[in-house]
């Protein structure tokens, strides 16, 4: 099953119609179920579609998925690292009036080629590309991914506030 | 210590999530109580029910700012906390501004989305929090008002 999401705001269908012709060229055969936003007027025979979704039934599709195609939202990426999926993103554009400014294109210029298993796409080649290379892995298990700080993040906050100081 | 965790609800409110997480990691038997406020309904962390908080984005009109501000100050009166700490974004930045108006301490967590510039809400922020963080350390370098910690992930 591949999960499509499109995050808490705005509707997104370039994504969703360009899953659609993906869907078509490559006869994939799995279930598809696509949260497409409020306002979107998307509908499919071959995909279950949902405005949105509790944080419940977010995470009950994120587990089942063999892989999630997502916006360029921090919800998704660090998603897909926590429950140890494949994805493929495509940034939300301002100039296309798909977001109110361009921060989805520089999350993408933070987490390019930074993780094996994020495929990040720009335009419909590179879409395609990293879809077949999502189907081709479907099964084959995506390592845990190891944190590269010690809650440092945390530590610091914590220090700064008083707790958490005690050190033998 | 009773701290409010505030995040409008997706990407924002999982990376406050994640700022918890890693908190509580930290704390060796302090009193802390953690609360929590986002912009869905029936939101659930740690058996915590979070707080319901309207959202607002910059479109909205000053009828709904108002409105907004007036819901900060009734929460931040119910919760009554020693520290806000928000990961943003706008709904977040209003509750932050009434906290230190009602004079609490407050950080600021912008998002890891915004690797090339601080978001709107942080460049707001950086003017009055106490401490106001970037996640990325290239961001920090050349604003005195920004600080890099450390990450989310």
């Amino acid at each position: 099953m591949i999960f499509i999401t499109v995050g808490t705001q705005l509707p997104f269908d370039r994504l969703i119609n360009l899953f659609t012709e993906w869907q078509e060229y490559s006869r994939y055969g799995g279930d598809v179920i696509a949260q497409v936003g409020e306002g979107s007027h998307f509908t499919s025979s071959r995909i279950k579609v949902v405005d949105s979704l509790s944080s419940d039934q977010y995470y009950h599709w994120f587990s089942r998925a063999d892989g999630v195609v997502s916006h360029a939202g921090m919800g998704s990426i660090l998603s897909c690292l926590d429950y140890s999926k494949r994805g493929v993103f495509l940034p939300r554009e301002y100039a296309l009036g798909e977001h109110r400014n361009d921060h989805q294109l520089d999350t993408v210029n933070a987490f390019e080629r930074q993780y094996e298993t994020l495929y990040f796409c720009t335009d419909k080649e590179s879409f395609f590309n990293a879809m077949n290379v999502l189907v081709e892995n479907i099964g084959v298990e995506v390592q845990p991914m190891v944190p590269k700080n010690e809650s440092e993040l945390g530590k610091n906050i914590a220090a700064y506030l008083g707790l958490g100081g005690r050190l033998p | 210590m009773k701290i409010l965790m505030v995040a409008s609800f997706g990407g924002h409110f999982i990376q406050l999530k994640r700022l918890h997480q890693q908190i509580r990691e930290r704390i060796e038997g302090e009193e802390v109580m953690f609360e929590f406020a986002t912009t869905a309904e029936n939101v659930a962390l740690n058996n915590d029910k979070a707080h319901n908080f309207p959202n607002v984005h910059r479109g909205s009109g000053w009828g709904v700012m108002i409105v907004v501000f007036k819901r900060a100050y009734k929460l931040l009166k119910l919760i009554k906390p020693d520290v806000v700490i928000s990961t943003g974004a706008l709904p977040g930045l209003i509750v932050c501004l009434m906290a230190k108006l009602l004079g609490k301490k407050v950080i600021w967590v912008d998002s890891m989305a915004n690797y090339q510039k601080l978001s709107f809400s942080g460049h707001v922020a950086k003017y009055f929090c106490n401490i106001c963080l970037t996640q990325w350390e290239h961001l920090a370098e050349n604003d005195d008002r920004v600080v890099y910690w450390g990450k989310v992930l």
